[in-house]
């Protein structure tokens, strides 16, 4: 466990070497990012321009949405996400470090494959995120119990979760097709879905998107829960689906990884 | 120009090989068309029609934008960034050799082996939803359809070859293509209708050029509000206006540019 916290922190020490080393890279990060928001905020106010309830949410309350989805999203990408886009030249193996060499190392596999690169730029976002969450609560007069904003908040990390074991997941992919270059654009699409309201997505579309790969935990059931709109106790049942999806996650990585023929080096 | 039709060629054998990513990267481009279908839907509720637009006209106008990609749209604007950036534009300097024809050429052959592999999907959309959506264009209609995909095609080419081109300037070409994306969704019409869109960005969109790329040729398909000649001209005059960008914007690139590697 030592090691692990050990790998982290080094990593996290040297990213921030290489922020003040590659200054106008950071820079660029911050400031083209966070105008994809401004294209979700723009078509908030086309939607609120036809409607005033929108799958259940006025204005401010998608307002609140869409910032816990940048917030989710974002922290995704500051925490793993460049890690995991790695994954496949470290299968295919590049210049700098190959599965091969790591396999060796005496550090869990899955971790040190999928942590340890951290992209400051994403903190702009993270910013406009809670921006938006305090605009929308501000202006929808609503009462928040503090209950509620402990569940939100575990909610929000498990969000972070979902994102991790989906993409985790279309990832080592790659170790059955090599070639299967597309899984990056799988998940920017499957997430883009968890920006919406749960109760937009209906039927079987519905039952896999708010339950069984709960993406919609990006944005919408934590925001239900702070409003007050679902039980408490949601909370204890999306800790149990997490838990079963990373069981499953894992155990898929380790059949993957007993596949793996090592065709890179 | 054989040397091109060469290129072509390869490229599209080689997309070929790999089919599973083509119908991954359909399901990719299909997805947020099919959301937003759904947003819309979800908005229309009772409601016949919101400005005009009926839930026919929602479903061809997303299903135009994820199949018209494939005729208007591409990314080619990396490839061309990654070859200034490693020095493979060398090649271009010394043979009468464009490499942003080649960049342009490869991206075509994609689109074309993507078309091709979406089409069981996109007859089985057409089949499924033959009783709501109403494509009713005569010969003529048809016609102005294609002029204006092409130019609209063209339109893009060239603002994608000018984005790709920032890397003389920056090492990096994705935020640029970011930028893109995003002038394209919120002026191109691939977020929403821009008819819907506040008034600003409708007025903002009027005089850009990305309207005249995705937006404009999916008006004409859904022929709510009638041809409007004027829309095709503003096309032509955008080809013309960029291509000469085009050309002054290589000019100073390759001036400045250092030929570091390749």
């Amino acid at each position: 466990m030592d090691k692990i916290f050990d790998y982290i922190g080094l990593s996290f020490k040297m990213e921030v070497k290489k922020l003040f080393a590659y200054k106008s890279s950071f820079w660029i990060v911050f400031w083209t990012i966070p105008l994809w928001s401004l294209v979700q905020i723009l078509f908030i106010e086309t939607i609120y321009r036809q409607t005033g309830n929108f799958a259940g949410y006025n204005r401010f309350e998608s307002y609140i949405l869409f910032g816990t989805y940048n917030i989710t999203n974002n922290l995704a990408y500051f925490l793993f996400y460049y890690r995991l886009k790695q994954l496949a030249e470290l299968i295919r193996g590049n210049d700098h470090e190959s599965l091969d060499e790591i396999l060796t190392k005496p550090i869990d596999t899955q971790l040190y494959t999928t942590i340890g690169r951290f992209n400051f730029g994403h903190i702009s976002s993270i910013i406009v995120g809670l921006f938006l969450i305090f605009y929308g609560l501000i202006n929808n007069h609503t009462v928040i119990q503090f209950s509620n904003v402990i569940g939100y908040l575990i909610l929000v990390i498990l969000g972070i979760f979902v994102v991790y074991v989906t993409f985790f997941f279309l990832r080592t992919l790659i170790f059955w097709f090599e070639e299967f270059l597309v899984t990056e654009g799988l998940w920017d699409a499957y997430s883009d879905l968890g920006k919406y309201p749960s109760a937009l997505y209906q039927g079987p579309i519905g039952l896999i998107v708010n339950l069984v790969i709960p993406i919609t935990l990006m944005g919408s059931i934590p925001v239900d829960l702070l409003l007050g709109r679902i039980p408490g106790y949601t909370v204890v049942l999306y800790i149990f689906v997490i838990a079963l999806l990373f069981v499953v996650t894992r155990w898929f990585w380790k059949i993957s990884l007993k596949n793996y023929s090592s065709f890179s080096s | 120009m054989r040397k091109y039709l060469r290129v072509f060629s390869l490229a599209f054998q080689a997309n070929l090989q790999y089919r599973a990513n083509l119908i991954g990267w359909f399901v990719v481009g299909s997805l947020p068309s099919i959301i937003m279908v759904v947003v819309w839907f979800n908005i229309l509720g009772n409601r016949g029609n919101i400005n005009g637009l009926t839930k026919g006209d929602f479903i061809l106008y997303y299903f135009f934008m994820t199949i018209g990609w494939y005729i208007v749209g591409g990314t080619y604007c990396w490839w061309l960034g990654a070859w200034i950036k490693n020095g493979d534009v060398n090649k271009s300097l010394l043979k009468p050799f464009n490499i942003i024809i080649e960049a342009s050429i490869r991206e075509q052959a994609w689109k074309v082996t993507s078309l091709i592999v979406s089409l069981p999907a996109t007859l089985l959309i057409l089949y499924i939803f033959r009783n709501t959506i109403h494509f009713s264009l005569n010969s003529f209609q048809f016609l102005v359809l294609l002029i204006s995909l092409l130019l609209g095609a063209l339109i893009f080419t060239l603002l994608e070859a000018i984005a790709g081109m920032s890397t003389f300037w920056f090492t990096e070409v994705w935020p640029f293509a970011h930028i893109l994306d995003i002038f394209n969704a919120l002026f191109g019409g691939r977020l929403a209708p821009i008819v819907l869109m506040p008034l600003l960005i409708q007025n903002l969109a009027a005089i850009l050029p990305f309207k005249y790329t995705f937006y404009v040729p999916a008006s004409i398909m859904i022929n709510k509000g009638g041809f409007n000649p004027t829309d095709l001209i503003i096309q032509a005059i955008f080809v013309v206006f960029l291509f000469i960008a085009t050309k002054l914007i290589w000019a100073a690139g390759v001036r400045r540019y250092e030929a570091i590697g390749g």
